[in-house]
């Protein structure tokens, strides 16, 4: 009896430490946000809610809908093309092609407005909607093509040969293999949706006004926090309506089983169509990953202008006119030394962040994949939709008491951000791997008398560890460029990595931040480079 | 279909995650002042530092930025009203410390060091302090206009021969609200809103901010923008060719944004926050921050490099930092209808 | 003592009822054969006495000791000393053939467990493939390791479910004769669920047929049920000789 108490407790208090830590301040702001001198009232939200409002959320639901789907049609497409068929060079072109996952979209979309001016002379074509949307496209393309290609890399190919018996190779895939997809391929799209609909950089950059612009808005130009919390509630409102059609449209039909006797996924040839495909491939590389890259890194190796060569009694940048500037590593030394102060900091509470997060998001994952206890996946939803600054503004709140000041003023603060913001990804990550390995894997350990522990250590965790590395990575990646919250919360003197380069942005030249945003890229590169090394090396492969 | 084998080492893992989930726990210190700070920090952290040094005092500051339109740490003081953790707020422009003054968030902090700063750049009830100032300037590429085409007053720019020549950051953010809202409670809001239809019918197109504006003007995708002093300089010295003017120097005047220093209600180091108010408001603060990033002295007598102008050389816009600060909440609905229109 | 004995055991799946009011005692040291058709129940009442499944109400009892009592599990699944063997087999691909026997010992900390592990392939007749992989096995061979796994930790009850169904026939007999043998070796209590009847016939020694509402509808020894006129179980028979 007291076993089964125990078991109980334990099994719950993830989801505890998760509402405590990261729920209630939320559901606390949100109260507050009916509450106007101590009484009850909905004056904010019949205020934040009128026509104009409602035009706007239309335009970010359009707008987020077709970044949504293009992004992950373009990632099914370009997954499926890496993982089952012959295309060349599929491994440097994924390395590619995830690039953009690793520059915040705001820079790509920097990147693009000098590219546009350098082609065309002018830039009043990306004040649209349809820009801010391409950005995203590009932005975003990697996560459903990590998830997709993922997915396609697990079906075994007898399903597959089982289909092409019967009919052709379009068919095959059509009927075949998407409806085995189909989990991924909603989930990415679910993903990116939530990411697009949220994203303010990107459209307030090009000056296109959407509803999270708009909240972004009260915060900036009326410090109206409970009209900017009134307008977020629309965005929960819809992602909570988006998972119900997921839930809907997904039966819970097991999905996928490890082949007994698993015979290795044969490669698709493309026959006349390989080079066609990958000069697809490479055009769309050139656009989206190459030329952003190769601006950023001209400007980082630009000469600055070196301290001797100024003359005090002179206006700044009176002499380089005398000749041209050539090509230096003076930015790079000097972004390095601005950075190194945070760099340390930065890389451990990413990497403890993302170990905790992954940690979370799995046993949510499982509770909800294995238990079927569904609830926790709604609210991970609900928070990763949150605008940033409402969440941020939200822990402030909760946290910034005497009691709780250890929290407020020191590094879990930022920890709680991450976990609040990104659990959701990794339990989607992690889920859908969890779903592919059968349950009696895990029953029959059960028998044999292993606890919990044993199970995953033992049993489930190195039969999911791909689907759980990939998910640290990108909580990772996305830990490690975290900014719109982080700026909210970080304790004083703590400042992180993407906080130090936008708080320099303002006044030092633009060769500077190309460097700082160099050196990240090459940081993270380097960092998961050794984590690839250590996963290797940790860990023996059984190919099937 | 891949499986994997774990090798030993990795089950030390669990027991490394905790571990460091303990160690990155929280550092402090009890002699200590916190300082929230919109001016970048490239330029503001050498300064801290050496306070840090000279006093003995750690100084700890969270900053934030005009390219953020400086949310968080504004947002960031409101949402902390009830248990503050800041004790001064180090803003670049009056605009800001107004905000905060209105809603009853700063305390009363009269400093001894500003016996000669010009009273317009004090807060009358001594809620704010002004020191170091830019100036709002109009930038234009000499490669796209001559010298003597060039606008030379705000009004200027309403005329045809500008016609989709002028950028302007979002008027609804940052130093660009400001400077309207300051037309505006010169002219009068009649005048005042007169003037910005004019504006946008003589098509001047709106950047995301100064920063947009300084480099569309450099790329030579716009022949001229409104703009600040610092970022004008920052396009020079990126080798942009680049002319500079003071606008309305025989009418109105030019707009000086002063730094602002006030000392936040109940903040848990008031003492310390003292000492860090009359450290920055010091002369030899304005001469730093006068040479990297050219902001004019409000003190009299402070040494500059030559290409940094003075008040005594440039004819200020004579305005109420308050008045216009309550006006620019008043006309952000029009400014708000004037982008999307 | 009655190894097994269900008592008005009631089971529902998504309001769907499954097992309705059912009670039965299964002997000892025989081959009890759980006939039905798809969806008729019987993995379920496996997956019940092995304690993988909580029931809506009633009680299991093994060897007269209450182990379910209905939503609540007294005695956790690997204290009951069940063996399992599952009808996808649930052999772990990451671990080897030998690692796939000793692993579930060394969880419950036998101290000998590679020693029993390898008696146990032997025994089997899986001796030389210790350092293989699963999946590099044949399906006989596969089928035998996740035999050799239930019944490592010896225990006194081995529950099968429908492990043969992927097999072809001729192998399907060897194995059926297999099955027999350990029944004689290990003297144990054996709960083998299926849906073709022939299998059934030839290694049980009693038999319950399921029928689709969650009932049982006769439950006797091979003969009894051979002799029987019910019209669900001459049905039942025809249709799947057919």
């Amino acid at each position: 009896m007291d076993r089964e108490l125990i078991k109980k407790t334990l099994s719950a208090l993830p989801s505890l430490f998760f509402i405590i830590m990261v729920v209630l301040p939320l559901a606390y702001i949100f109260a507050v946000s009916f509450t106007e001198d101590g009484s009850i009232t909905f004056e904010h939200y019949l205020a934040a809610y009128h026509l104009q409002t409602f035009v706007l959320l239309f335009k970010s639901c359009v707008l987020a809908t077709s970044v949504a789907l293009i992004a992950t049609l373009i990632g099914s497409l370009f997954g499926y093309m890496i993982s089952s068929t012959n295309l060349p060079f599929s491994g440097p072109l994924k390395l590619l092609f995830l690039l953009p996952l690793f520059v915040s979209p705001y820079y790509l979309a920097v990147a693009m407005h000098d590219f546009v001016f350098l082609l065309v002379g002018n830039t009043r074509m990306l004040n649209s909607e349809e820009a801010v949307a391409a950005i995203l496209i590009m932005s975003y393309a990697p996560i459903p093509l990590l998830i997709m290609s993922a997915s396609f890399a697990n079906i075994n190919s007898r399903l597959e040969e089982a289909g092409l018996l019967v009919t052709s190779r379009m068919r095959t895939t059509w009927s075949i293999l998407f409806p085995l997809v189909k989990p991924a391929f909603i989930s990415s799209f679910v993903l990116v949706f939530i990411l697009a609909i949220s994203e303010i950089t990107v459209p307030s950059y090009y000056l296109v006004n959407l509803l999270p612009t708009e909240i972004f808005m009260q915060f900036t130009a009326f410090y109206n926090h409970k009209a900017a919390i009134a307008l977020g509630s629309a965005i929960c409102v819809l992602s909570i309506v988006l998972l119900l059609m997921e839930r809907s449209s997904l039966t819970d039909a097991p999905f996928l089983a490890i082949g007994k006797r698993g015979s290795a996924r044969r490669l698709v040839t493309l026959g006349k169509w390989k080079y066609p495909i990958l000069t697809v491939a490479v055009t769309y590389l050139i656009f989206v990953v190459i030329i952003p890259l190769v601006g950023l890194a001209m400007q980082a190796f630009r000469e600055g202008m070196p301290d001797y060569l100024r003359d005090k009694s002179m206006p700044a940048g009176y002499l380089p006119l005398e000749r041209e500037l050539g090509y230096s590593m003076d930015y790079l030394y000097k972004g390095f030394a601005l950075l190194k102060p945070v760099i340390l900091d930065s890389l451990l509470y990413a990497l403890v962040g993302s170990l905790l997060i992954c940690l979370l998001g799995f046993l949510f994952a499982y509770r909800s994949e294995r238990k079927k206890i569904k609830w926790m996946d709604y609210l991970l939803l609900l928070i990763f939709a949150i605008p940033s600054t409402i969440f941020g503004i939200a822990l402030i709140k909760f946290y910034n008491r005497t009691s709780l000041e250890f929290i407020y003023t020191s590094a879990f603060i930022i920890l709680i951000g991450y976990i609040g913001k990104f659990t959701f990804v990794a339990s989607r990550m992690i889920g859908n791997s969890i779903r592919q390995i059968p349950y009696s894997l895990e029953e029959a350990a059960e028998l044999s008398g292993a606890n919990f522990l044993s199970r995953f250590w033992y049993i489930l965790f190195p039969l999911i560890l791909e689907g759980f590395f990939a998910a640290f990575i990108v909580c990772f990646i996305f830990c490690l460029g975290e900014m719109a919250t982080t700026i909210v919360i970080y304790p004083p003197g703590n400042a992180l990595l993407p906080v130090k380069i936008a708080t320099s942005m303002h006044n030092t030249p633009d060769g500077l931040i190309s460097a700082m945003v160099f050196i990240i890229l090459l940081l993270t590169f380097s960092l998961l480079g050794i984590l690839y090394v250590i996963k290797k090396y940790f860990i023996k492969r059984i190919h099937l | 279909m891949k499986i994997h084998k774990l090798r030993l080492p990795f089950k030390i893992l669990p027991f490394l995650i905790f571990f460091i989930v303990f160690a990155t726990g929280c550092k402090h210190n009890t002699n200590e002042v916190v300082v929230y700070n919109t001016v970048d920090n490239v330029f503001s952290e050498p300064i801290l530092q050496d306070f840090e040094k000279k006093t003995g005092i750690k100084v700890r500051s969270v900053f934030d930025t005009e390219e953020t339109k400086s949310t968080g740490i504004l947002n960031r003081i409101i949402a902390e009203t009830d248990h503050p953790q800041c004790d001064v707020f180090w803003s670049g422009d009056p605009v800001r410390a107004q905000v905060l003054k209105r809603r009853n968030l700063l305390d009363v902090y009269k400093s001894l060091v500003i016996d000669d700063i010009n009273k317009q750049f004090l807060d009358p009830e001594g809620q704010w302090i002004g020191f170091s100032a830019r100036a709002r300037v109009l930038i234009y590429n000499k490669n796209l206009m001559q010298k003597d085409s060039v606008p030379h007053s705000f009004f200027d720019l309403t005329k045809a021969q500008y016609h989709g020549k002028v950028a302007i950051g979002n008027p609804l953010f940052g130093t660009t609200s400001f400077q309207i809202a300051a037309m505006f409670s010169i002219l009068g809001d009649e005048a005042g809103k007169k003037l910005m239809t004019k504006l946008k019918s003589n098509g001047i197109v709106i950047a995301a901010g100064n920063g947009d504006v300084k480099k569309m003007v450099a790329t030579g995708e716009i022949p001229c923008g409104l703009t600040d002093t610092d970022d004008a300089f920052g396009a020079q010295e990126s080798g942009a060719s680049i002319g500079i003017v003071y606008l309305d120097q025989d009418s109105l005047g030019t707009l000086i944004m002063p730094n602002t220093l006030s000392l936040i209600k109940n903040s848990p180091n008031q003492e310390n926050g003292k000492k860090l108010i009359d450290y920055l408001l010091s002369r030899e603060t304005e001469a730093r921050l006068a040479v990297s990033c050219a902001q004019m002295p409000l003190h009299s007598g402070v040494k500059t490099p030559n290409y940094v102008p003075s008040l005594q050389n440039i004819k200020a816009m004579n305005v109420d930092y308050s008045k216009a600060a309550l006006k620019l909440e008043e006309i952000q609905l029009f400014l708000k209808k004037w982008i999307e229109n | 003592m009655i190894p097994i004995q269900l008592e008005n055991i009631t089971h529902t799946y998504d309001s769907k009822i499954i097992l309705d009011n059912l009670s039965a005692k299964i002997s000892e040291k025989k081959i009890t054969c759980l006939l039905g058709n798809t969806g008729s129940g019987k993995t379920t009442i496996l997956r019940l006495i092995a304690g993988l499944e909580r029931p809506k109400s009633g009680k299991i009892y093994i060897n007269n000791r209450i182990v379910t009592c209905g939503n609540e599990i007294c005695v956790p699944p690997f204290v009951r000393k069940v063996g399992f063997v599952f009808q996808d087999l649930a052999l772990w691909p990451h671990f080897t053939v030998l690692k796939n026997i000793s692993w579930s010992l060394e969880v419950t900390g036998h101290k000998d467990a590679s020693t029993i592990a390898s008696s146990m392939l032997e025994t089997f007749g899986l001796s030389g493939f210790e350092k293989k992989y699963p999946h590099q096995l044949s399906g006989g061979q596969q089928q035998l390791l996740a035999i050799a796994r239930a019944m490592a930790p010896s225990p006194e009850i081995l529950l099968m479910d429908e492990p043969l169904s992927n097999l072809d026939n001729r192998i399907k007999v060897r194995m059926l004769e297999k099955v027999l043998e350990i029944k004689e070796k290990f003297n144990i209590t054996i709960v083998y669920v299926t849906h073709d009847h022939n299998e059934g016939f030839h290694i049980a020694d009693d038999i319950m047929l399921l029928n689709d509402k969650g009932k049982i509808e006769i439950f006797g020894s091979k003969k009894e049920i051979i002799e029987s006129d019910n019209v669900f179980v001459k049905e039942f028979i025809s249709i799947s000789r057919k």
